[in-house]
């Protein structure tokens, strides 16, 4: 059929949903090591002409959709639903096929922007607590999470001074692209925020001080505690956490 | 009992669908990026996967790959739900009329 050779969906979901053996997360090794692969390689290499392939299908049939993606007929002209997750290996699959008219859609696009931007967070003092026993680790952690919910309090009052000058408290959609713009740059433009931000590099820098005076599996903790804070700082653009609606 | 089901009745926006489609199979290039807002439930996604799937079969683009990346899996599966409904779409009109390839006379 002629509809059918000229385009062909294809639904890629990743994990448990392709793999025959049901395994959730994946290494290299499962896949080199899986005794269905040795069987079927010559199998799994040719794609079945069919104009519709999900996952449950693939499965049904004794496919494994992970190795049927390297194959150059199952990417040539055909349209690939994935998940962002499994994006970067839908990408180098097409890569390896050698396919250059490349159509990328990405869909809900600004939630996706939004969910993935690294948020300031408080840090669990009980769970410092029970790894490391050092009461100025434990102060600056304290001080971590003041910082952080003065910080929010900050944003959400910037927030809503901005939407209210720009859209008199209501929000229409053509102004919901500005305002994300906005909110990209909010660090840069309040000095208010710059100096909490200031305070908070102070703190992650006295953790990092105060690490080499500890026992070396205290240490390896609070550096790993101490790096991650620093690379949430070190971006310029921040999440406000809303307050949980009862 | 088999019941005709129209997919008028299902889509209650169709226009909304019809317009971005129209406007996806006409300003879609290669190097070109297209942004897609508005209000949640009007039927942005659908317009989209019918206006890349319009335009593949009507331009006759060889060797090409369309990736479509959703935030999470329950979307992916309803994309490729919509993506399967125009497939079929397409293909009961070209069953019905094989020497047409205006998509526009189509819709109408």
């Amino acid at each position: 059929m002629e509809l059918a050779r000229r385009v062909k969906i294809v639904l890629y979901l990743g994990g448990e949903h392709s793999c025959l053996r049901g395994l959730e997360k994946h290494s290299m090794e499962h896949c080199l090591s899986c005794p269905l692969l040795a069987e079927n390689r010559r199998a799994w290499g040719e794609v079945p002409k069919v104009p519709f392939i999900d996952p449950w299908l693939a499965k049904a049939s004794g496919y494994c959709l992970f190795q049927m993606l390297w194959s150059k007929s199952l990417v040539h002209n055909s349209i690939i639903v994935t998940t962002l997750n499994a994006l970067p290996l839908v990408l180098r699959a097409v890569h390896r096929a050698g396919v250059t008219k490349v159509i990328l859609v990405v869909d809900e696009y600004l939630e996706a922007l939004m969910r993935s931007r690294p948020v300031i967070r408080r840090v669990s003092v009980t769970k410092v607590r029970s790894r490391v026993s050092d009461r100025e680790v434990v102060g600056l952690v304290d001080e971590w999470n003041r910082l952080v919910e003065l910080l929010d309090r900050e944003l959400i009052r910037a927030h809503e001074e901005i939407l209210d000058k720009k859209c008199n408290g209501s929000c229409p959609a053509e102004k919901l692209v500005e305002i994300y713009g906005l909110w990209k740059d909010n660090l840069r433009r309040n000095q208010e925020v710059k100096k909490i931000i200031g305070k908070m590099r102070d703190v992650v820098e006295g953790l990092k001080a105060r690490a080499r005076g500890l026992t070396p599996i205290e240490k390896l903790y609070v550096l790993r505690l101490a790096r991650r804070l620093e690379k949430n700082l070190s971006l310029t653009t921040h999440l406000v956490r809303q307050p949980r609606e009862q | 009992m088999l019941r005709v089901i129209n997919y008028r009745e299902l889509v209650p926006r169709y226009g909304v669908v019809r317009e971005v489609a129209e406007k996806v199979v006409e300003l879609l290039r290669f190097g070109v990026q297209l942004d897609v807002l508005g209000p949640p439930r009007v039927g942005k996604s659908a317009g989209v996967t019918l206006g890349i799937v319009r335009r593949v079969v009507e331009y006759n683009i060889p060797n090409y790959t369309v990736i479509i990346a959703s935030i999470n899996r329950r979307i992916a599966v309803n994309l490729y739900r919509y993506l399967v409904g125009w497939w079929k779409k397409i293909y009961m009109e070209l069953r019905r009329r094989p020497d047409i390839m205006l998509w526009s006379s189509l819709d109408g």
